[in-house]
C-alpha cells in the first residue's frame, strides 16, 4: 500500500522539537531564578506533632540550595509511609504511628467524610503557621525555614491540627563558634532542650553527655499502662526503639506483652544504649479504671512530678501502683517552649518549667541500666532497620521465567492455529 | 454452527479479566496476564472485522505506557536504588532517578495497556447489537440510543479512513493543520447523512409505537417512582461515604431506592413484548469460558483474602522493589487464554452458516 502522508512525521518531529526547546528554556529561566548557593551547610527546621500530643522536632541540614518539603520530612529518619505521585508530588499517609498503612488502606483512610484526621502541613510564616497551599512534594523549603505537620482533625485543604508555635533559633540553634560540631549532612538535632541556652554559655553542646532513662515500673498486670521517661543533655539524636524522639519525655506505653525498651543515643563520641526490660504479667481482676482516668489528668503540663507524686486514691481498696497517676506525662508542646525561652535570659529555675526529673524520691522508679547494648533480637536491635530491603528472588524469577515462556509459546500456537 | 462465543460469556471473561488486572500492580503476574489477554485479542482479530480499528486504539494505549515511564522516572526522586542523578537545580526533574520510580511507572502503564486490551478483546469479540438484545424489555428506548451512540465511533472511524484513502487517490497530502479540512468537511457531510438516514428508517419501521398505552397517572407515578428510587440511591452512596460510622443509613437508603426503581421497571417492562427472530445459542464452550474466567478469578480472590501480601506490589520504600511470583498464582493468570484455545481449529472448521462480512480487500 502506498504511504502517502510522509510530511505527518515530519509535523510530528518538529512539533516534539519545538517543546523540548520550549522545556529547556523554561527550565533555563527556572534555574536562574533560583538563589545562589550559600556557604555552609543550609539548615531548615521541622516540627511534627503527633496524635498523643507529643512533638518531635530537630534541625535538618542540606548541602543543596533548596529542597522540597517532602524531602525534609524523609531526611529527618522518623519513619514515614508516602503515597509516590507523579505531579502532586506524593501525599504523607504515616509518620511515626499516627496514619494510614497505605497501600493496604487508602492514604486519607480516617479523612473519609465527617470527621476528617490527616496530616496537616504548615509552613512557620510571619510567626504564625500557615497551612499550606501546596503538597509537600511541591512547595521548596530554603534555609531558615521552619515546617510544620501535625496528626489531628480538619478539613482537608482548609484547616487542621496545628503544631506548636516555634521559631528557626529554637530548633536550629545556631552553633557555637568555637566547637567545631561535624555534623554530616541530614542528621538532626533532636530537641531544643539539648542546647536550651545556646549563645550565653560559650560550650553548650561540649558538656558531658547525660542520659536518663527510667521506668515507673517494669512489670504490669496485661492491660495497663506504663510511664516511660528519658532526659539527654548534650547529644546528637535519640531513638526510643529506632523511632526518633524528643530529648525529654515521659510516655505512656501500653504493651501487651513482653517488650524491650531500648533508648538510642547518639553523642559526638558515638552511640550509647540503655534499655528496660517489661514484663507483662497475665490479666488479673484488678480494675483497671484508673489508667484511663489517669490520662487525661496526666496531660496538665504544670503538674510538677514532685507534687503530682503523692499516691492518688484508687477507688477501690487495690493495691493499685500509684506511679500511674504520679508522673505527670507532659504534653511535649511544653517542652517545646523550655527551649523557646530567648537566649538572653539564662536559664530559669527548674521551678519555673515542669521537669519530669529528677524523679521524685518516693516514686518507684527502675532506671536503666546504663552502657549495656541491647540483646541481639532480630528487628529489636537498633542497627537492623526494619526498613531493610530484601534483594531480588531469583529463584522466583527463574519460575516466572519458565512460566512465561510456556504461556508466549501456547499463545503463538493458539494464533497459528487458528490462522491455518 | 456458529464460530464464536456467546456475548455473555466474553462479558464474564471480560468483567474478570478487569478485576483481576485491576487488583494488583506486581508486573510478573499482569505480564502473564498480558500474554493470556493478547492471544486472546490476537485469534479473536483473526475473525473480526472491527479488530483493525482497535488496534490503533492499542497502539495509542503502549503509547501512553512508553510516556509514563520517563514521566514518573524524573517526576519521583525516591528510592533506594538510584540509577543516575540529574542536576539538582534543574526544576521537577533534578534529582536522583530510581529503579523504583521506574518499577512504578512501568507497573502503572502495564495495567493501563492490560485494561486497554481487555476492553478492545471484548469489543471486537462481541456484536453490540447482540449484546443490546439482552437489555431488559423496558429500556427499549435506552437500549436503541445506545446501540446508535456505540456504533457511532467505528462508523465515524472506518468513514474516516475511507475519506483519507480517497483523497491520497487524489494526490492529496497532508502537511499542516490546514490540509485537514478537506478530510473534516466530508467526514461531517456524511456523519449528517447517516443520522438522518437512520432517523427515517426508525419511523419506517413504526418505532416507540409498540408499547402499550397507559394512563396519564400511571405513566407520572411510575416516572416519579423511577425519579425517587435514582434520588435515593444517590442519597444512600453518599450518606455511606461522608457518615461511614452509620454506614446502616446509606444501606437502607440505596436498597429502598433500587427496590422502587426495581418495582417501576417491572411495571413498565410488561408493556412491552418482544419477539425474537436470532436466538443465541449457548454452547459447551460458552459455559467452559466462562467457568475458567470464574475460576481464575474466584482463585485469586481466595489468595488474597488468605494472604494479602500475595499479590501486594508497591515499589517505593519501606515496601520492596523486588516482585514476588508464586508459580501457583501464575497459572491462574494463564487461564484467561481460553477463548484463544477454545476454539475450533481453522482447518477443521465449518463455514459459517451467517458468514460476518469480511473487510473488502
Amino acid at each position: 500500500m502506498h504511504r502517502g502522508t510522509p510530511a505527518w512525521g515530519n509535523h510530528g518531529r518538529r512539533l516534539g522539537g519545538l517543546l523540548l526547546i520550549c522545556l529547556l528554556a523554561l527550565s533555563a529561566v527556572f534555574a536562574g531564578a533560583l538563589p545562589a548557593q550559600a556557604n555552609g551547610p543550609n539548615r531548615a527546621g521541622l516540627v511534627v506533632r503527633f496524635g498523643n500530643g507529643s512533638v518531635w522536632s530537630g534541625c535538618i541540614t542540606f548541602s543543596e540550595p533548596q529542597i522540597t518539603g517532602l524531602e525534609l520530612l524523609r531526611r529527618s529518619g522518623l519513619s514515614l509511609i508516602i503515597e509516590e505521585g507523579g505531579v502532586y508530588g506524593g501525599a504523607v499517609c504515616k509518620i511515626g504511628s499516627d496514619g494510614c498503612d497505605f497501600p493496604y488502606t487508602s492514604c486519607f483512610c480516617q479523612c473519609e467524610g465527617a470527621d476528617c484526621l490527616y496530616w496537616a502541613y504548615y509552613h512557620w510564616q510571619n510567626g504564625a503557621w500557615q497551612y499550606s497551599n501546596v503538597g509537600a512534594g511541591n512547595y521548596w523549603v530554603r534555609p531558615g525555614d521552619v515546617e510544620g505537620w501535625a496528626w489531628g482533625s480538619g478539613t482537608y485543604g482548609v484547616n487542621g491540627a496545628l503544631p506548636p508555635a516555634v521559631t528557626f533559633d529554637q530548633v536550629c540553634p545556631p552553633p557555637a563558634t568555637n566547637t567545631p560540631t561535624p555534623l554530616p549532612t541530614a542528621t538532626w538535632t533532636p530537641t531544643p532542650l539539648s542546647t536550651s541556652t545556646p549563645t550565653r554559655t560559650p560550650t553548650p553542646t561540649s558538656g558531658p553527655a547525660s542520659i536518663e532513662f527510667w521506668a515507673d515500673r517494669t512489670e504490669i498486670p496485661a492491660g495497663q499502662c506504663l510511664n516511660l521517661g528519658w532526659r539527654v543533655r548534650n547529644v546528637q539524636a535519640v531513638y526510643l526503639n529506632d523511632q526518633g524522639v524528643v530529648g525529654e519525655e515521659v510516655r505512656q506505653v501500653c504493651p501487651t506483652s513482653d517488650t524491650t525498651y531500648v533508648l538510642r543515643v547518639v553523642t559526638l563520641e558515638g552511640e550509647e544504649f540503655r534499655r528496660i526490660d517489661v514484663r507483662v504479667l497475665p490479666a488479673t481482676a484488678t480494675p483497671s479504671a484508673t489508667a484511663t482516668s489517669a490520662s487525661g489528668a496526666s496531660r496538665l503540663p504544670t503538674i510538677p512530678p514532685a507534687t503530682a507524686a503523692a499516691p492518688a486514691l484508687p477507688p477501690t481498696g487495690t493495691p493499685t501502683p500509684p506511679a500511674l497517676t504520679s508522673t505527670a506525662t507532659h504534653t511535649p508542646a511544653a517542652l517545646v517552649m523550655v527551649g523557646s525561652l530567648p537566649p538572653t535570659t539564662p536559664p530559669p529555675p527548674a521551678a519555673a518549667v515542669p521537669q519530669p526529673t529528677p524523679p521524685a524520691p518516693n516514686t518507684p522508679k527502675v532506671w536503666a541500666r546504663a552502657g549495656e547494648a541491647p540483646a541481639p533480637r532480630g528487628a529489636a536491635t537498633p542497627t537492623a532497620s526494619p526498613a531493610e530491603a530484601p534483594g531480588p528472588h531469583w529463584g522466583e524469577y527463574g519460575v516466572f521465567a519458565g512460566v512465561a515462556s510456556l504461556l508466549a509459546a501456547l499463545a503463538a500456537w493458539a494464533v497459528r492455529r487458528q490462522s491455518a | 454452527m456458529r464460530q464464536d462465543y456467546h456475548p455473555l460469556a466474553w462479558l464474564a471473561w471480560a468483567t474478570a479479566a478487569a478485576v483481576v488486572a485491576l487488583m494488583t500492580l506486581n508486573p510478573l503476574y499482569l505480564i502473564l496476564l498480558g500474554l493470556a489477554v493478547l492471544a486472546s485479542y490476537r485469534v479473536i482479530s483473526l475473525r473480526s472485522p472491527t479488530a483493525r480499528q482497535w488496534g490503533a486504539f492499542l497502539k495509542a494505549g503502549l503509547l501512553i505506557w512508553a510516556i509514563t515511564i520517563p514521566f514518573n522516572a524524573l517526576m519521583s526522586h525516591y528510592g533506594r536504588y538510584v540509577l543516575f542523578r540529574l542536576p539538582a537545580d534543574w526544576p521537577l526533574v533534578g534529582g536522583a532517578i530510581t529503579l523504583e520510580a521506574v518499577a512504578y511507572g512501568f507497573a502503572r502503564g502495564l495495567s493501563l495497556v492490560l485494561l486497554l486490551m481487555i476492553f478492545a478483546t471484548f469489543n471486537s469479540a462481541v456484536d453490540t447489537a447482540r449484546l443490546l438484545r439482552r437489555m431488559p424489555a423496558f429500556l427499549y428506548l435506552a437500549g436503541m440510543i445506545t446501540s446508535i451512540a456505540l456504533a457511532f465511533v467505528p462508523q465515524m472511524i472506518s468513514a474516516l479512513q475511507e475519506i483519507r484513502e480517497a483523497q491520497r487517490v487524489r494526490g492529496h497530502r497532508f502537511r499542516t493543520i490546514r490540509d485537514l479540512l478537506p478530510l473534516i468537511m466530508p467526514l461531517l457531510t456524511t456523519g449528517l447523512e447517516r443520522a438522518m438516514q437512520l432517523a427515517e428508517s426508525m419511523e419506517a419501521r413504526g418505532f416507540g409505537g409498540s408499547a402499550a398505552s397507559i394512563s396519564r397517572l400511571l405513566d407520572y407515578t411510575l416516572k416519579g417512582m423511577t425519579l425517587a428510587g435514582l434520588l435515593a440511591v444517590l442519597a444512600g452512596l453518599f450518606a455511606r461515604s461522608y457518615w461511614s460510622r452509620q454506614a446502616w443509613i446509606g444501606i437502607l437508603l440505596t436498597a429502598g431506592g433500587l427496590l422502587l426503581m426495581a418495582a417501576a421497571f417491572w411495571v413498565q417492562g410488561r408493556r412491552v413484548r418482544r419477539t425474537r427472530y436470532r436466538h443465541d445459542l449457548w454452547l459447551s464452550r460458552d459455559t467452559l469460558m466462562v467457568a475458567s474466567s470464574a475460576a481464575a478469578a474466584a482463585g485469586i480472590l481466595i489468595a488474597r483474602a488468605l494472604n494479602r501480601a500475595a499479590l501486594f506490589y508497591y515499589p517505593y520504600p519501606p515496601y520492596s522493589v523486588w516482585p514476588t511470583f508464586d508459580w501457583r498464582l501464575g497459572l491462574l493468570y494463564a487461564l484467561f487464554m481460553a477463548p484463544a484455545w477454545l476454539l475450533p481449529s481453522a482447518r477443521t472448521a465449518q463455514p459459517d452458516q451467517y458468514p460476518l462480512p469480511r473487510e473488502p480487500l
